[in-house]
């Protein structure tokens, strides 16, 4: 009885996920007649539950007071200002992505269906799961939570492409989540408990050998790298954003990557100072980089551009863990909250022009600058975002993270940051040959594209203009930003 | 009472040989076996393992590993049928319409 009335009580946490869970049943529920079956009603559905669960959770994040850390479901799951934070920044990314359905002239076919909302609810609720875990039986079913409909929305195509990408993605996926239940069997024995965070499976884990250490971190950490495609994790990336189209690319690359990421982070916060821990971070990382930002220079079709690119960028989100402290925690949410609204901004440029050319290698989009003149600025300055140049925030995210790895090298004198720095500055300016390769041929290259087809979507500008406001509005005032992420992590 | 370390040892092997499956068989159902055993390399680890623990943590968490494989696998037969349907095979060496170029 006891136990029924700890998890009545902890259901009064549980009122996002409640949501999404509602609004998931409510889409199934309208899929099933045909007079219902429209995509607005479930756009429209969606949309309430995220506004919904939005206002909640700012609502909560405001009297923080009354909430500094409270374990809940018996210490499976954490609600903390971070985790409020965390779960706000992934309804955001929900929206743009709705949005990105919504207005994406490739996107036809994924908006009329009601699967698509459903599996998009689905993905974020594990998200949420994931940021607030506390055990690892939370972590793998949250893991898999976000999984399976990736899975399902990537082949959801049903065409040649769609389907190989789906395949090949499921194929990587499943093995990385093999990998990883075979490290947490191992955990498992080694410590005798399943509940990460807390100090005694801290205490105990601290006093493994370090050979085993290396080990099962390496097995657990499988996953997680696997949805961050990070180094040896990363193959399925390009293929998968290849064959999918870009309404699922987008939700690809933004939800799963921040929560994956966020988890990282609280889980670098209870292994801080375990050298076993940052040196395998520190070289999984330094590959991400080299592989992510020297395969992009070599690619001629947007959509592998993009997805090495999504591997680099996720080296760099990745260098804010290796720093340790608040500062280097405070780059990462920077970093995230720029990454959260420029890929979505670059992958509707790229669709929008793909539409126009009827082609996505980089070669088709040539002299359609002059045709499309105002989507064309927009997207230089979506990808100086990306590669961190001053008129825009992802300058100031660059010079956060590098700096707090600086520190981190000043203190503890380890050659292995070094080559990740270096690694880091030498994509940097390597990021910048290949970003710089679509506005480059929209711009200096002759139009010779005969199929144009004339598409003036309002819409479509309007969408790519807001979304990468924040991101030049915070250039302006990173102070501001920085100021409230540092009372955000103070709670990690 | 069996001693652990045999158990692990059943564990490793499955581990080991379903590795070797997923990294050298092309048929997609070979894979999915392989993976399988992975899965079950872990199941047999937190079983035996769980003996040990008043809580009973490790044979719940391998009752999770089952359910979810299955959904898994359910996805995974579903692709490969639609796979089948568009390009008549399910060997990885013919499914090659996503590369570098």
């Amino acid at each position: 009885m006891n136990i029924l009335e700890h998890i009545r009580e902890s259901l009064q946490f549980l009122v996002p996920e409640a949501l999404l869970l509602g609004s998931l049943l409510l889409v199934l529920f309208l899929d099933m007649f045909q007079a219902t079956r429209k995509n607005t009603y479930f756009a429209a559905t969606a949309f309430i539950s995220f506004a919904a669960g939005g206002l909640y959770l700012l609502n909560q994040l405001f009297d923080r007071g009354s909430i500094p850390n409270v374990e809940f479901m018996d210490h499976m799951l954490l609600q903390n200002p971070t985790i409020l934070f965390s779960k706000i920044l992934l309804i955001i990314s929900g929206i743009l992505a709705l949005v990105f359905i919504q207005l994406s002239p490739s996107s036809l076919w994924l908006r009329e269906r009601g699967e698509t909302y459903i599996l998009l609810l689905a993905i974020l609720m594990g998200c949420f799961f994931l940021v607030a875990a506390l055990n690892l039986f939370v972590v793998f079913l949250s893991l898999e939570l976000i999984s399976v409909p990736s899975y399902i929305l990537v082949a959801s195509r049903f065409d040649k492409k769609s389907t190989e990408a789906g395949i090949k993605y499921l194929l990587y996926g499943a093995f990385a989540t093999g990998v990883m239940l075979f490290g947490i069997s191992l955990i498992y024995g080694l410590t005798a408990g399943m509940d990460l965070f807390s100090p005694r499976w801290i205490m105990v884990f601290a006093s493994v050998p370090v050979f085993s250490k290396w080990i099962v971190l390496g097995l657990v950490l499988a996953a997680l790298f696997f949805k961050t495609s990070l180094f040896p994790f990363h193959p399925w990336t390009p293929d998968t954003y290849e064959g999918s189209g870009w309404g699922v690319l987008n939700i690809l690359s933004t939800i799963p990557k921040i929560a994956a990421f966020i988890f990282l982070m609280r889980l670098s916060a209870i292994f801080e100072g375990m050298q076993s821990y940052s040196l395998l971070l520190a070289t999984i990382i330094g590959f991400s980089l080299l592989v992510g930002n020297f395969s992009a220079l070599m690619q001629s079709n947007a959509r592998r551009l993009m997805a090495y690119s999504s591997i680099a960028q996720g080296g760099f989100i990745g260098m804010a863990l290796l720093g340790g402290g608040d500062l280097s925690q405070q780059a990462l949410f920077f970093y995230l909250i720029v990454y959260l609204f420029s890929v979505p901004a670059a992958l509707f440029v790229l669709d929008y022009f793909e539409n126009i050319s009827k082609g996505d290698a980089v070669n088709n989009f040539n002299g359609l600058g002059k045709k499309e003149p105002v989507m064309s600025l927009i997207f230089v300055i979506v990808m100086a975002t990306l590669i961190g140049l001053p008129p825009t925030a992802g300058f100031f995210a660059k010079i956060f993270v590098f700096t707090s790895v600086w520190q981190h090298y000043e203190t503890i004198h380890s050659p292995i940051l070094l080559g990740v720095i270096g690694v880091a500055v030498a994509g940097t300016v390597a990021s910048v040959f290949y970003y710089m390769k679509v506005p480059y041929s929209l711009f200096f290259k002759e139009f010779e594209n005969t199929v144009i087809l004339t598409s003036k979507h309002k819409s479509s500008l309007v969408f790519v203009s807001l979304s990468i406001l924040p991101v030049v509005a915070l250039f302006f005032t990173p102070d501001w930003l920085m100021d409230l992420l540092k009372v955000i992590v103070v709670y990690i | 009472m069996i001693p652990v370390d045999y158990y692990i040892i059943v564990s490793i092997l499955l581990f080991s040989i379903g590795s070797a499956i997923v990294f050298t068989r092309r048929n997609i159902l070979y894979v999915l076996m392989g993976i399988e055993l992975i899965f079950n390399a872990a199941n047999i680890n937190l079983v035996a393992f769980g003996q040990l623990d008043p809580d009973l943590n490790g044979q719940l968490f391998s009752m999770l590993i089952i359910t979810v494989a299955a959904a898994e696998s359910v996805v995974a037969l579903a692709i490969v049928i639609v796979l089948f349907k568009k390009l008549n095979t399910i060997d990885l060496n013919e499914i090659t319409h996503l590369k570098e170029k």
